[in-house]
């Protein structure tokens, strides 16, 4: 009889235990370094992204970590000491996704530090997908067990889908509201699209008078075609009609953005064929710094594509052909360029299946897309004395600067476009874009098609503000992100067919728990670090300094981030009541940092921003000029030389603000 | 229908506490309403600064003058060279500068004019008021400059280190302990402050002084009251608080130069 199982010999107890062992090991490392992290964190930015450097008053930090490193080497034994000896006991399969999770936890106390995500965007990146996978892994190992994984009901699924498009709509909404009322939003573009929002209630068409050096010698205010063709602003038409104030068209632009939410539902519902997908994939969307971004960089037409995207996709994929095709073609008409965005949408219905309905509606969107672009920039553009402008670009095969020449760059000489696309701003841009979703999008190539538009409006750009998060030219990349996005999801959350046998779901299950917290976890992360919703900062301000209120910390001297919303105190409001004792419908000249909340009347100038013949002074009937402390354009001497002019008295003034009135 | 187990009630509740949390977490982060310091863009290096209509007139660190802001997206523009200086004043749209050679000179229209004779002045310190009036310290008496000439004022028996123009006549001076006194209506006024003080910047209804111990005030209605630190937001690091070494008014803003010559402008002085 032997009963008793004799030991298994040390040398296989190390061999069947070394993972486990070294991984303990790497646990204990890691905890004893978050430790040190926290104790020692204005030394950790030099410590990791300037290892070589050795301040002086960083020794005695440095040489702090060695008690730490020591009781975690203490404690790691202990645990490797108890591994050996049930492995000598004969057990196998030791479990690592606990103590890979507590590695990947080390990662953390790194993106808390100020302004690495935007120092740093590839490495954060790396960061951020690392510790995902390590959640992801322990999701999976601890849902190993789960048989099935329920879904949702409908009603629940519409209560946190509505839950999404709520949080989207207040927080950002509150946000870009606060941004307006605290005198943090820009005359560019702000004042340009409120102005153009008004012409349409009183003109019939999008107008501006803002721009006024555009129009020298012309009557205003002028039809804004020359410049853009943002017939998304119909859209913020009636919203401005129930209510006539700027504040109208900054809410209408966050709902009408944040409806990409139900897009992105009725996507994950159909691509992850379950509720619960679709809940998924509408919390990514809201999660996506990007298109948080977009509603605080004041107000762009263009930028309502990509909610209008999702909605088309979406609505094809639950089969309201008709209605997606509505979107469809809404997306080409949102402003010059956006015909293009629609274009990748034509050639995902016509390529991504074998479907004739698809196809031919798919053929109609390219179709619808490439006359209107035909239209607005060789007929109504320039009919107003415009023409699409190519100042972005550089990228143009002979030095013809057209579409064409662009056209021939990318065609006769892709690997010279794909070595302009590797500059170090695209590249960063691409990585805060696709580290949102841990780069799922690099597997979803079923709808790259999305990429087209990017490629197209992007490559060949080289102004560093198409590649800056928030930026409305940057939009084109969007929509590519978030479809491929879901592609990618698709291919590792269906990994066998939802027919599978029970043997093939339990697996199933735990994969799915996996994929989805991997995808939220970066989601979360990333909005943490470049979003907005209970981020680490807000990033409040854009366009390059001095043209800002803020100077915390900046991105390319494009996007001027906060890490606390500013205050709306005395001064703000007492410079609102100025601006609400401004006579109505009246032509007004107005200091810079104000004209944004006085963008409505009909004639809107803004002091150190319209020129243009004859000068603004001498076109209106008013002048409004803020008294705020000015880091862009003080207004002290415009304020100083009216009141000795005989030719204005103070019409209201108060320790904020003074209205001049013509005598 | 019950989702892992968590009936639909229960499910609604979690959710308006998400829901409820997230506004929560968005909306506490408004700074107070407290004024605060806004570092000035592009990281210029100055010494000492002067505030007058047009933004900040600073001494940079080749002790020649430059202005915040610039034209468009320049935060910094250099402006007319003379000899190094040492010193500036500003009125609304008029500046004064003392060269280190001891010599007063005026800006105005982005041209400098010396004045030739005011090496024999020894000059120390100068003062301009918002209706650019200049006020010089020479051999540690006050004296108004004009038409010409140099003009005693009511603080004249005080030994001055400082000055801070207003208007007209009325300027606040340090003497050598950091007291601070007013020139006004012909008086000489002892004018309790907080701390001694090392350097002062004026304008009509406000003073701004920056005490021996680093702490900065502003003075309006004859209250003082303290400004908060300036912070400084590097990469890597969370914000930290800096030195005061100069301060400088207009009539809408307060500007202050940290010891390591960066510029800051008072967020609200309402």
């Amino acid at each position: 009889m032997s009963d008793i199982q004799s030991p298994i010999p040390w040398e296989i107890a190390f061999i069947r235990s070394w993972q486990k062992l070294a991984s303990t090991a790497l646990a204990a490392l890691a905890v004893a370094s978050i430790i040190w992290d926290l104790r020692y964190r204005p030394f950790l930015y030099d410590f990791v992204f300037a290892p070589d450097v050795i301040a002086p008053g960083s020794v005695a930090a440095r040489d702090a970590l060695f008690p730490y490193v020591a009781v975690g080497a203490v404690v790691s034994l202990g645990l490797g000491v108890r591994t050996l000896l049930q492995a000598r006991r004969g057990r196998n399969g030791f479990l690592l996704h606990r103590e890979l999770l507590c590695t990947g936890l080390a990662v953390v106390p790194l993106l808390t530090v100020p302004a690495i995500e935007f120092e740093h965007p590839l490495f954060t990146a790396l960061l951020v997908v690392v510790f995902s996978l390590a959640v992801g892994l322990a999701a999976s190992r601890e849902t190993v067990a789960w048989r099935r994984l329920p879904d949702l009901s409908r009603p629940q699924a519409q209560v946190l889908v509505a839950l999404a498009y709520a949080t989207f709509v207040s927080v950002i909404g509150f946000i870009a509201y606060w941004r307006y009322i605290t005198f943090h939003a820009a005359v560019a573009d702000l004042s340009a699209e409120v102005n153009a929002v008004a012409g349409i209630l009183r003109h019939g068409v999008p107008t501006i008078s803002v721009g006024a050096f555009f129009y020298d010698g012309k009557p205003l205010p002028s039809p804004y075609f020359n410049l853009h063709v943002p017939l998304a602003d119909y859209l913020f038409a009636p919203f401005y009609a129930l209510y006539r104030q700027p504040s109208s068209i900054v809410w209408a632009q966050v709902l009408l953005m944040g409806s990409g939410t139900f897009g992105a539902y009725l996507v994950g519902h159909r691509w992850l064929e379950s509720r619960s997908g679709g809940v998924l994939a509408a919390w990514l969307y809201v999660l996506t710094p990007n298109v948080q971004g977009f509603c605080l960089h004041d107000v762009h037409a263009n930028v309502i594509a990509i909610p209008f995207i999702m909605l088309a996709v979406g609505l094809m994929e639950a089969g309201h052909a008709k209605g997606a095709l509505a979107f469809a073609i809404m997306t080409a008409l949102c402003r010059e360029e956006t015909p293009i965005y629609a274009i990748g949408l034509g050639l995902y219905w016509l390529f991504s299946s074998e479907d004739r309905r698809r196809f031919r509606y798919g053929a109609v969107v390219i179709a619808v897309s490439v006359c209107f672009e035909l239209f607005v920039s060789s007929y109504l553009m320039p009919q107003f004395g415009g023409h699409p402008n190519w100042y972005h670009f550089n990228l143009f095969f002979d030095g013809t600067h057209s579409g064409a020449g662009l056209l021939e760059a990318l065609l006769l000489n892709p690997l010279g476009a794909l070595f302009f696309s590797t500059a170090q701003v695209k590249l960063e841009y691409f990585a805060i874009s696709v580290v949102s979703v841990g780069g799922l999008a690099l597997w979803g190539w079923r709808a790259g098609w999305f990429l087209v538009p990017a490629v197209l409006l992007l490559a060949p750009a080289w102004d560093p503000t198409f590649f800056s998060l928030g930026v409305n030219y940057s939009a084109p990349l969007i929509p590519a992100a978030l479809l491929m996005t879901l592609a990618g999801l698709q291919r590792f959350w269906m990994a066998a067919p939802a027919s599978a046998t029970n043997e093939k779901a339990q697996p199933l299950a735990s994969r799915r728990v996996a994929v989805a917290a991997y995808a939220l976890s970066c989601a979360l992360l990333s909005n943490y670090l470049y979003g907005n919703i209970a981020s680490k900062t807000y990033k409040l301000e854009y366009g390059v300094s001095p043209l800002r209120r803020e100077n915390q910390r900046n991105y390319l001297d494009i996007i001027g981030y906060v890490d606390t919303l500013p205050p709306y105190g005395t001064a703000e409001k007492l410079l609102w009541q100025v601006i609400d004792r401004v006579p109505k419908n009246v032509p007004i000249l107005t200091s810079n940092l104000i004209n944004p909340q006085l963008a409505h009347y009909d004639i809107s100038f803004a002091q150190y921003f319209s020129n243009g013949n004859p000068p603004p002074e001498q076109r209106v009937q008013y002048i409004v000029l803020d008294k705020l402390p000015a880091l862009q354009t003080p207004s002290e001497a415009d304020v100083a030389r009216l009141r000795l002019d005989q030719r204005w008295k103070i019409f209201y003034e108060n320790a904020s603000g003074v209205i001049f009135k013509r005598r | 229908m019950p989702f892992a187990g968590v009936s639909t009630r229960i499910f609604l509740r979690m959710a308006r506490g998400v829901c409820l949390l997230s506004f929560a977490t968005a909306g506490c982060r408004v700074r107070s309403n407290e004024p605060y310091w806004i570092e000035a863009h592009g990281n210029g290096v100055v010494n000492h600064v002067a505030g007058w209509s047009a933004g900040a007139l600073c001494i940079g660190s080749n002790q020649q003058l430059w202005s915040y802001p610039g034209p468009y997206a320049r935060p910094w523009a250099e402006q007319a060279q003379t000899h190094p200086l040492r010193s500036i004043a500003a009125g609304s749209d008029v500046a004064y500068a003392l060269t280190v050679e001891g010599e007063v000179a005026r800006f105005e229209y982005n041209s400098w004019r010396l004045y030739e004779d005011s090496k024999p002045w020894s000059v120390s310190d100068i003062g301009a008021t918002d209706d650019n009036g200049l006020l010089v310290i020479t051999a540690g008496n006050l004296r108004a400059f004009a038409q010409g000439e140099l003009r005693p004022l009511s603080c004249d028996a005080i030994t001055s280190v400082a000055v801070a123009g207003v208007h007209g006549d009325e300027a606040f001076v340090l003497d050598p302990t950091g007291a601070l006194y007013l020139n006004a209506d012909g008086r000489c006024q002892n004018i309790p402050a907080p701390q001694r003080l090392r350097r002062i910047a004026a304008r009509p209804g406000r003073l701004v002084a920056l005490a021996e111990d680093g702490s900065v005030w502003r003075r309006r209605s004859s209250t003082w009251s303290k400004l908060p630190v300036p912070f400084k937001y590097r990469t890597g690091q969370a914000p930290a608080p800096c030195q005061p070494q100069d301060i400088g008014a207009s009539l809408y803003s307060t500007w202050l130069v940290d010891t390591e010559g960066d510029l800051f402008l008072l967020s609200d002085e309402s």
